[in-house]
């Protein structure tokens, strides 16, 4: 198995095989993070293409000082975020005890259910939520870093982030129904 | 808030180290923007491309290129006619003429005396009289030779039109169509 050295030296003298490889070694698991981020299969695609375009397009800036597929990593959320840029509104903050509606028991929904369903109710989450969901519950950033990220503020951010787990109450109540 | 964080785990597990595979169409539309297929978009863009091929194929193009547009260059001479010579001696008297200058004038008139009268070519008459103007295409021409300034066969003889006349208006006309000319002009001499 050609080393991830080797591989980025390849990819950098433009070799196609070197790019190939690169490109099977990351796919699967950039697809399944672009599948989070996009409204659907067509869209995870087209971030998932722009991602891999623009990792080749800067490899020469990695450094090998961290993990190869972070990097990728990082890019794919970036290329998802800017994707969605024009889509992503936030709303007003609201208090978390106020928001807060009446809960249902769906934890034997949760166990159900299978991993496409989970995609299909991230999917169908607004575009804002769905990021801030990402980004904190999945990739693990804290407020503060997801604010800089999008701009907003953390508690916008936190905000966002109990909108979208009612919205996913939401449709594991329908489920259950 | 348990519900809350059911929820989360229950995402985070699922998607740690989620994979899915992408449609075959995401890697051979991604090869195709890496790797464009080269297509041909005109006579300039492939003389811009050139230089990006091989050094090789680039000289042999400039070599190519080169012996076509001389090749062009030679047919285009051959065709155009100016391919005739007049050459010939000036006489001073008996002797010939020892250095001097020859004019040669185009006449385009049909009739005399010519108004279209043009210098077109001078050429030195050397020690031994003999001039030469090389390359002339087809038409009517007259010959003016006058001897060298301060010479001694200006002292004795006058410049001349072909042949051994002062006025043009009766010189004779010399016709060039296909072939070389040798035509010896004899000076007036002083009265």
């Amino acid at each position: 198995m050609i080393s991830d050295e080797d591989m980025v030296k390849g990819c950098l003298h433009r070799d196609i095989r070197s790019q190939e490889v690169f490109y099977r070694r990351f796919a699967g698991k950039m697809y399944g993070v672009c599948l989070r981020y996009a409204s659907n299969k067509m869209d995870a695609e087209d971030i998932l293409q722009e991602g891999f375009i623009r990792a080749f397009g800067n490899l020469h800036r990695f450094r090998f000082e961290g993990s190869l597929e972070g990097w990728v990593r990082k890019i794919m959320i970036h290329t998802a975020l800017n994707y969605y840029k024009k889509h992503l509104k936030f709303l007003q903050e609201v208090e978390i005890k106020e928001a807060m509606g009446n809960t249902t028991l769906y934890e034997e929904a949760l166990s159900k259910l299978m991993t496409n369903d989970l995609i299909m109710i991230i999917q169908s989450l607004s575009p804002g939520y769905r990021t801030v969901f990402n980004l904190h519950v999945i990739e693990g950033y804290t407020h503060v870093e997801i604010g800089l990220m999008l701009g907003i503020s953390d508690n916008t951010s936190k905000s966002q982030l109990f909108r979208a787990k009612r919205a996913i109450q939401k449709e594991l109540d329908k489920i259950m129904k | 808030m348990e519900e809350n964080d059911n929820i989360e785990n229950r995402f985070r597990e699922t998607f740690a180290g989620y994979e899915a595979e992408p449609p075959e169409e995401v890697w051979s539309n991604l090869k195709q923007h890496l790797h464009p297929e080269p297509r041909y978009q005109g006579f300039w863009s492939w003389v811009a491309d050139l230089p990006k091929a091989s050094p090789v194929f680039f000289r042999f193009s400039i070599g190519l290129t080169t012996v076509v547009v001389i090749l062009f260059l030679a047919v285009v001479w051959f065709a155009s006619g100016n391919r005739n010579n007049i050459r010939g001696h000036a006489y001073a008297g008996e002797q010939r003429l020892c250095r001097g200058t020859a004019y040669l004038f185009r006449v385009d008139d049909k009739a005399r005396p010519y108004d279209s009268l043009k210098n077109i070519r001078t050429c030195d008459v050397d020690e031994n009289g003999y001039y030469q103007f090389s390359r002339i295409g087809s038409g009517k021409y007259l010959i003016r030779i006058s001897p060298q300034q301060n010479s001694e066969g200006q002292k004795r003889f006058l410049a001349s039109w072909y042949d051994q006349l002062m006025n043009p208006d009766f010189a004779h006309l010399i016709q060039v169509d296909a072939e070389d000319l040798t035509i010896d002009v004899h000076l007036l001499p002083r009265p």
